[in-house]
């Protein structure tokens, strides 16, 4: 009788502990957790274009409560031109402060900091350049040399494409003075490729070349990606101090980010729908019927083999760096270092 | 005298109807034990039937796909074994060729021609690779089987950084711009002296050999398929067989089978598959690691075992069937057996109860129906022993009544015997004018004492008597109230005016009377009767002579 009642003191003892330390830990995790108990955090990010499936990311981050369950409420700014008619710029925005963070070409990156700006790039959303020269099939031109003696319609010297265009020009050792080119006008339809108006068009092939192909199933496209040019098109950066001040700000926002592209790239039929639902009424009727096959063109872009949303590699910063200053846009070699980082989207894959 | 005696009382009926308890009762047992001894059987057959062949064909089917994703996977493997030993005959015999090729940094157009001829050859010699094609270090494509490739620079495409270091076999994957699946086998091109990288010789492979192997369906029936899944993203690398209801390939397909496999593991499961809504399917997974992908073989199990699952339906109506017409036939067998084992209880606890009119009206043809007669006949024995019984006890009391008047009678006349012995037994005698004697003989109770000292007393009074002489010799007991009824003759007789002599006392009454302490004054005692008459006579003729003196 006396051994029974001291093991089941003993075993009440335990009980009482047991209960003791889950009500402490449960205390702790709700004081913690900055769920129930804690306003979410505002942010935002200044996007680089109209909305398009390039930002699906986001789009889909929102969707999936990626965000809110990250304690993030998160105002997405569109981009594209103010109503002075001038384009906004991330970089601009991200640096007064008036957003959070931005996207923008890894050029771009380079070039502001070489201009003292403080950005820095956290993580990419196309890991390969999507940038091509689109041309219809019976022109039969599928190599870089095929270009001399041709109508090109090219884009600003200083733009994602120009760049990579230029880039491609000089490894392939071809000079502008042996093609035509022209400046590209219509950034919304390909009329100019099936006009005739041009014999090859420089754009991207996730929207340029899903309109062409939609049209005609016979184009060639020239893919810089084939050549060794990688420059990213598109990277999410935020400011220095952001970076320094607010660190797991930054780390829930490329985590839930990232997620939001993984969502993405497993379901394209629906996050492609979700993006025509959201934004459809502010696309052209080209565009919105080429959001789909371009969000299935730009997943190899958004998930490459070997890879995984938002991962970014030394080496093409580096040659995006030499690239730039090959061609001029930056003067003086820069820290390449301090112009991105990898250990917010390393932090993203950690279990 | 007749003496009346009250009539026995009546039989009171106990509680002679029993309770049984429910589960007790005949019928139920006789119905469960039939009903039990027929379904239970049967249904213990078609469960154990049932449950194995279903386990059995469950294996079969798993030991078919597995077989199935066997040997696709051999076939996997040996078409990855056969086209690297395609790959790798290309430079055999062409070493200078090619190496000279990729040592010089302005090829001259014939070496290059050559070369390009050389892999275009190649190329048509075999079907397992759609282009061969030779990179130098910094990823430059120099030479193709296919001109559009030359030129282009792969420093950035996913099997440079390893293709340097050792051959590889790129798992396939969906490239940029085509959206085609490609896949690549490279092998080093190693300079013959100092085994230094010179360049890679790089094939790209034809991945509709991989469609037709997984899409073939030996062995799968109507309802099976066998696919491979990419470990990026989940991506189908094979058309899946219900590609023309929008299951496209790059999407990411999850399903047990398919995430297992991608984790590594292999094995065989029931699970729901990939599809939406899923459907259950019997499945082996596999993980390739050569290709680094998994192989599913799958087969709907609604259609595989729909042959068994009718079958089993069709034994299990049968079953059923036969189980209810057993337990009809039970419950009516054992009804028909209770019903008169109940009807002849019920009886039977009527008779017990008192009224032994009851019949059972039974007419089976075997032992209950024998019973029921022997009971009928047991009843109307009873009956009748109960009617002879009655009458006999009838008569009995009568002859007890009229003994009871005969003694009766012969007690009267005892009564009056006894009262002439008693008027007997007690002579006053005188023996001399004026003195009596009164012999006291036998018991000497109450009412003889009465009689006594009253006739006593009427013959002391009637002669003048002065001396009684009492004698209680032939007195047997003498007790304290005998003795003090002799007492109380002897005042009697004192008041009478004459003198009580009590001869022939006992030792043991004097032992008596004087134990008792009662006053003896009025007595005189002489030993016996001749010496107490002799007194008396003395005594009265002193008394006379001295009257008379006087």
């Amino acid at each position: 009788m006396k051994h029974r009642s001291t093991v089941g003191s003993r075993r009440l003892g335990l009980v009482l502990r047991l209960a003791a330390m889950l009500g402490l830990l449960a205390g702790c995790g709700a004081s913690q957790t900055p769920g129930a108990t804690t306003a979410p955090t505002q942010t935002s990010v200044q996007l680089s274009w109209f909305h398009t499936i390039e930002f699906v990311g986001f789009y889909e981050a929102i969707r999936q409560n990626y965000y809110k369950d990250a304690n993030l409420d998160l105002r997405l700014d569109v981009g594209g031109f103010d109503s002075a008619g001038a384009y906004i710029d991330p970089v601009g925005q991200v640096v007064a402060g008036k957003a959070d963070f931005g996207v923008a070409g890894a050029d771009v990156i380079l070039k502001a900091r070489s201009e003292g700006q403080p950005v820095v790039a956290l993580a990419a959303i196309y890991q390969r350049s999507p940038v091509a020269l689109i041309s219809l099939a019976d022109k039969k031109i599928a190599r870089p040399q095929d270009l001399i003696g041709k109508k090109i319609a090219v884009q600003p010297a200083n733009s994602t494409v120009g760049i990579a265009y230029e880039a491609l020009l000089t490894s392939q050792k071809i000079k502008h003075t042996d093609l035509d080119e022209t400046e590209r006008t219509d950034y919304d339809t390909v009329n100019a490729l099936f006009d005739n108006q041009v014999d090859v068009l420089s754009g991207f092939i996730t929207n340029d070349g899903m309109k062409a192909k939609q049209r005609s199933d016979a184009v060639n496209f020239i893919l810089i990606s084939d050549y060794g040019i990688d420059i990213y098109s598109n990277v999410i950066f935020t400011s220095e101090a952001t970076i320094k001040d607010r660190p797991q700000l930054v780390e829930a926002f490329v985590k839930a980010t990232v997620r939001g592209i993984q969502w993405a790239v497993d379901n394209p039929e629906k996050a492609s729908t979700n993006v025509v639902d959201l934004y459809g009424q502010q696309m052209s009727p080209d565009i919105k019927s080429t959001q789909q096959p371009g969000l299935l063109a730009s997943i190899p872009l958004l998930n490459p083999a070997g890879s995984r949303p938002g991962q970014m590699k030394d080496n093409l910063w580096e040659q995006a760096h030499q690239i730039l200053l090959d061609q001029g846009i930056i003067k003086q070699p820069i820290d390449i270092k301090s112009a991105y980082t990898l250990a917010f989207v390393d932090k993203a894959y950690q279990p | 005298m007749h003496v009346n005696s009250p009539p026995p009382p009546a039989i009171q009926p106990r509680a002679y109807h029993h309770r049984i308890a429910f589960w007790h009762r005949l019928r139920w047992n006789l119905i469960a034990y039939f009903v039990a001894l027929t379904v239970l059987p049967i249904a213990v057959v078609i469960g154990i039937t049932l449950v194995r062949t279903s386990a059995q064909s469950q294996r079969q089917i798993f030991n078919q796909l597995g077989s199935v994703a066997e040997l696709k996977e051999d076939q996997i493997t040996r078409w990855l074994d056969s086209s690297g030993t395609i790959l790798r005959l290309i430079p055999t015999g062409n070493q200078e060729r090619l190496l000279g090729l990729l040592a010089d940094p302005a090829p001259d157009p014939p070496a290059l021609a050559a070369v390009n001829r050389l892999l275009s050859d190649s190329r048509q010699a075999q079907a397992a690779f759609e282009e061969f094609f030779i990179y130098d270090p910094r990823g430059t494509v120099v030479a193709s089987s296919d001109p559009v490739q030359i030129g282009k620079i792969l420093v950035n495409q996913p099997y440079f950084a390893a293709s340097l270091r050792a051959g590889v076999v790129q798992p396939p994957y969906y490239e940029i711009g085509s959206g085609d699946l490609a896949m690549f086998i490279t092998h080093p091109l190693l300079d013959a002296g100092s085994g230094a990288l010179v360049g890679v010789l790089g094939g790209r492979l034809d991945t509709s050999t991989l469609g037709q192997i997984m899409t073939n369906r030996t062995g799968l029936g109507d309802s099976g398929e066998t696919y491979l899944v990419s470990l990026e993203n989940n991506y189908l690398l094979t058309p899946s067989r219900f590609e023309a209801e929008g299951y496209l390939p790059n999407r990411a397909y999850h399903s047990q089978g398919i995430d297992r496999a991608l984790r590594g593991e292999t094995g065989a499961a029931a699970y729901p598959d990939y599809r939406d809504p899923p459907q259950t399917v019997l499945g082996v997974y596999r993980w390739i690691p050569e290709l680094q992908v998994a192989m599913l073989a799958e087969s709907e199990e609604a259609l595989i075992l729909a042959p068994l699952r009718q079958t089993n339906a069709f034994s299990l109506t049968i079953a059923i069937v036969a189980a209810l017409l057993s337990a009809a036939i039970g419950l009516y067998k054992a009804t028909r057996i209770a019903a008169p084992i109940t009807t002849l209880t019920a009886v039977a606890e009527e008779v017990a109860a008192g009224d032994l009119s009851q019949r059972v009206g039974i007419k089976e043809r075997n032992e209950i129906g024998v019973l029921a007669e022997v009971f009928n006949g047991m009843t109307t024995q009873l009956r009748q022993t109960q009617e002879g019984l009655e009458q006999r006890v009838a008569e009995r009391t009568a002859e007890l009544e009229h003994t009871v008047n005969q003694l009766q009678h012969a007690l009267n006349v005892h009564d009056e015997l006894r009262a002439t012995i008693r008027s007997l037994d007690s002579p006053i005698v005188p023996v001399q004018e004026g003195i009596l004697v009164m012999s006291l003989v036998g018991e000497l109770d109450i009412d003889r004492s009465g009689t006594l000292i009253h006739a006593l007393l009427e013959r002391i009074a009637d002669q003048h008597a002065r001396f009684v002489v009492i004698d209680v010799t032939g007195v047997s007991a003498i007790d304290g109230p005998v003795a003090q009824t002799l007492v109380q003759i002897a005042n009697m007789v004192k008041l009478l005016g004459a003198q009580a002599i009590l001869v022939g006392m006992r030792p043991e009454l004097c032992e008596a009377v004087i134990g008792l302490g009662i006053d003896l004054s009025n007595l005189i005692t002489h030993a016996d009767l001749q010496s107490g008459v002799t007194f008396a006579i003395a005594q009265h003729r002193s008394r006379r002579a001295r009257t008379v003196a006087a």
